[in-house]
């Protein structure tokens, strides 16, 4: 490595006021025009290391080790420096370009913002120039509208063109394409490398990563644990970590998804041996001791020669089979169809504007299925299943449950009740919205079984005994049943959503992008909670965006797009 | 701050899988009594409250009794807040007063809230023709300024304590009506309340156990930060003649009846002003403490 290193980190640690030891010695360095992205689930630490490299970290955060920019140690510079620095040498890209925007200025002047936050004046036609480089059509006239008039890749774009204004020697993008649809990620990322600079690229989606960055680091508990070619990383899979990450992920795995055990470790507590070694199926007793040096790109004990304590940990692994998709007997051909959509339409009028949500679509849902459905954001997806679930009543067309009548265009009646008798049950994005932020979780998951149809009398203790199974069911036994879903992490609630889900025995699970607000890990886990719960006489339909995903899961995919759905199996 | 905790190798998966956060769930009571501020807050009202329960049984003067012979006596043994322009005496006025213009603020904030939960709950819930008009109507008493309204309302009626309490519940209900019927829109579009109307359970049982618990909470909270306001309020309107009519007592009243010798007995306006402040400084302690502590969202 005898190249200048834009960035350096070495040996850095970050502790939060909160007592959180969020990053716990990080040496790496991106050298000049290179793509270097950090890589790792929620809470590992990523986006701390990328903060502190242009001081953006909360005043009372104690930060010890080194970064240096163009021989600038950032943790050691004045506030003057570091405004020097930032927008001059270095640029800076927020995951969510209309957060990042005001809505009331024209995108032209938050471009222009490169220039006056530094006291100068605009050079003539730069902001036209540095937006028509980024591949923006009519760039005269878009830079004269206002945020919202654009598309989020688009004004990614334009935030990267603000960002590169002064063609700094870095960029550091935190997130910068998970708030946009897959298929503008990939613009969006060669945009960000267009603009010649070294590239700290923070990113939970190692599949897109590895598209384009030239080297990937990968985080688990405030520490890189593997550093290297993003091809030989994605190839070799050395550290177990990485592998289980791999294995999670649809489109870079082979088969369904196959899910992480364990949780990563609380960091307000010190780590005695290697962080991962908790989860890690390949753990020996000098795991728990000491803590693995890295070496070669990798930092684990299983690529370093020792002569003691080599010998393998056993431990009592859960030997609950994991189901696997081409296990599962395909659907009947002649299965009874659950439910049903005939050409249905819905149209949502906003004062004089009409947006066509759903076109004159037609969809059959039969036992033992499971139906994708994928599209961009907006295409109409969540609108159609809400149309079959009776939560809507649709413009033009029919419903039909269980071979009957449910809704009708017209008729404001539902023709059906059997949607208001579990027959579907739905899992939404967000799991922590989608509980009551008031009540114990056990009251959450027997809810359905409450319902006057059932005639159920259960006692409170009943009830509790009842949600603990469910909830030992999705694998949360130790999980306290009296715990409020702000207690719980994101993906423990979503599993709370399928016990309470799993409760109401419905025919069809209506699930609306279930993973997409979760970690790779966790959701692998959520979608074969979904697989298990098929049988001959049930059915899921599943909408995502995520189409590598709904292929390895799913019968049939359905592509949707503008309000129509198109078959392709 | 760094925490240690012994290290079990053996245990470490086990550990891993149990190492998640133990909350103690304590009663809403308890979590405002452990908050500071709260505790200052609560400790105050209750003082106050034994003042104006309890004081009036065991001090023995008769707040309505004048004694001409004896007007604005100074503190002293006799009385120990000395005596007010007709000689009566000012500690068991201020403790009567206090009764009237606590109880009556409650009071008026407890029917104006209920009224405007019943309104704000059946518009957000029904919409249609009743949401129209309840809105409309909510805007249009909003547009005036609760002041001023209230003294038109007593302007009609006449004076007098009740006429009073019924201006402040005819001026200031609109609000709360409007408050619920915003959370109840949001509330019935939320996930939780889908996947129960999905599971079977119908619209009556999810108001009361999904939406109403929701919306009482965002109230309590209003309603304590609200509370000195109102105080202020009934005592401002006496204090302009519009309630309590002589010779009974109310703080506003005081003040302003005892404005005229504020240069030789200024006792008699200290009292009943610091009264005033220290409710509305009570009520506002606890209502911010409780907005920090009913957020469901907040960990403890």
């Amino acid at each position: 490595m005898n190249e200048i290193a834009t960035i350096q980190y070495q040996g850095l640690n970050v502790t939060y006021a909160t007592g959180v030891h969020a990053v716990r010695g990080v040496s790496f360095d991106v050298r000049r025009g290179e793509c270097l992205s950090l890589v790792g689930e929620s809470g590992c630490g990523k986006t701390t290391m990328s903060h502190a490299a242009l001081g953006l970290l909360p005043a009372n955060t104690r930060l010890s080790g080194s970064i240096n920019i163009n021989n600038i140690d950032i943790l050691a510079a004045s506030s003057n420096e570091l405004r020097q620095l930032r927008g001059l040498v270095a640029g800076f890209v927020v995951q969510d370009p209309y957060a990042a925007c005001n809505p009331l200025a024209r995108v032209e002047d938050h471009v222009a913002e490169a220039w006056h936050a530094h006291g100068m004046t605009v050079p003539d036609q730069a902001v036209v120039q540095g937006i028509t480089e980024l591949g923006i059509q009519e760039p005269g006239t878009m830079i004269r509208r206002y945020p919202h008039q654009w598309s989020g890749g688009m004004l990614q774009r334009a935030t990267i063109a603000a960002a590169s204004a002064h063609n700094p020697n870095l960029i550091i993008a935190d997130e910068p394409t998970s708030a946009l649809d897959a298929d503008r990620a990939d613009t969006t990322l060669e945009a960000l490398k267009q603009t010649g600079a070294a590239l700290l690229l923070v990113s939970h989606d190692l599949a897109v990563v590895s598209r384009h960055a030239d080297r990937i680091a990968i985080c688990y508990a405030g520490k890189v644990v593997e550093i290297g070619d993003s091809q030989e990383i994605i190839k070799e899979r050395r550290h177990p970590y990485t592998s289980g990450l791999l294995k999670a992920i649809p489109s870079l795995h082979e088969g369904l998804p196959e899910p992480m055990p364990g949780y990563p470790p609380d960091l307000r507590y010190q780590i005695a041996g290697c962080a991962f070694a908790p989860r890690c199926p390949h753990a020996m007793n000098i795991c728990l001791e000491t803590p693995p040096k890295m070496a070669n790109g990798v930092a684990c004990h299983l690529y370093v020669e020792h002569d003691h304590a080599k010998e393998k940990i056993t431990r009592q692994t859960s030997t609950k089979e994991l189901p696997r998709v081409s296990d599962r007997p395909p659907p009947e051909v002649k299965a009874k169809v659950l439910a049903e959509a005939r050409e249905v339409s819905k149209t949502y009028r906003q004062g004089t504007r009409l947006t066509h949500a759903v076109r004159s679509a037609s969809l059959q849902i039969k036992q033992g299925e499971i139906v994708g459905i994928s599209g961009p954001s907006g295409c109409g997806k969540s609108t159609l299943l809400r149309l079959l679930a009776t939560m809507e009543i649709p413009d033009a067309g029919e419903v039909y449950l269980d071979g009957e009548l449910a809704t009708r265009a017209g008729s404001k009646k539902i023709h059906s009740n059997l949607a208001r008798k579990a027959y579907l049950m739905p899992v939404f994005q967000d799991p922590i919205s989608s509980l009551d932020a008031r009540w114990p979780i056990w009251r959450t998951i027997v809810e359905p079984l409450t319902a006057p149809h059932r005639k159920n009398q259960l006692s409170k203790e009943q009830s509790r005994q009842i949600a603990y199974d469910l909830l030992k069911g999705v694998g949360l036994e130790n999980v306290d049943i009296e715990a409020r879903p702000a207690e719980l992490s994101v993906g423990q609630c979503q599993r709370v959503a399928i016990a309470r889900v799993l409760a109401a025995k419905p025919k069809i699970i209506i699930a609306d992008e279930p993973t997409s607000a979760l970690d790779v890990s966790v959701s692998a886990s959520i979608l074969h909670l979904l697989v298990e719960f098929i049988e001959q006489e049930r059915a899921i339909v599943i909408v995502s965006h995520d189409r590598p995903m709904l292929n390895v899961l799913c019968d049939r995919v359905l592509e949707m797009y503008d309000g129509l759905l198109v078959s392709n199996s | 701050m760094s925490f240690t905790r012994p290290f079990n190798p053996l245990d470490a998966a086990a550990e891993i899988e149990t190492a998640l956060p133990v909350v103690k769930h304590r009663k809403v009571t308890a979590r405002l009594w452990r908050h500071s501020q709260a505790r200052i807050g609560m400790i105050l009202g209750i003082l106050l409250l034994c003042f104006v329960i309890i004081g009036p049984i065991i001090y023995p003067h008769d707040p309505a009794k004048p004694d001409y012979g004896n007007k604005l006596a100074p503190p002293g043994s006799q009385h120990i807040l000395g005596t007010d322009q007709s000689g009566r005496d000012q500690l068991a006025r201020l403790m009567e007063g206090g009764m009237r213009s606590l109880g009556s603020a409650l009071l008026v904030l407890g029917s104006v809230s209920s009224a405007g939960l019943v309104i704000g709950l059946i518009a957000g819930m029904s919409g249609g023709w009743f949401d129209a008009l309840a809105m409309r109507l909510v805007d249009v008493m909003m547009a005036l300024p609760g002041m001023v309204m209230a003294i038109a309302v007593v302007g009609v009626l006449g004076p007098g304590f009740i006429n009073l309490l019924v201006a402040l519940v005819i001026s200031s209900w609109a609000y709360y009506a409007r408050l619920t019927r915003s959370y109840v829109l949001t509330a019935r579009q939320r996930q939780d309340v889908i996947s129960a109307r999905l599971a079977g359970i119908g619209w009556g049982r999810v108001i009361f156990t999904h939406i109403l618990p929701g919306v009482l909470t965002q109230l309590i909270v209003i309603v304590t930060l609200n509370l000195g306001s109102m105080i202020a309020w009934i005592s401002g309107l006496s204090f302009l003649g519009l309630g309590v009519q002589p010779p009974k007592a109310e703080w506003g009243a005081m003040l302003s009846g005892s404005r005229f010798y504020f240069t030789f007995a200024p006792w008699l306006l200290l009292g009943p002003a610091i009264l005033i402040f220290l409710s509305v400084i009570s009520a506002n302690l606890i209502g911010n403490a409780l907005r920090d502590i009913l957020d469901p969202k907040a960990n403890e």
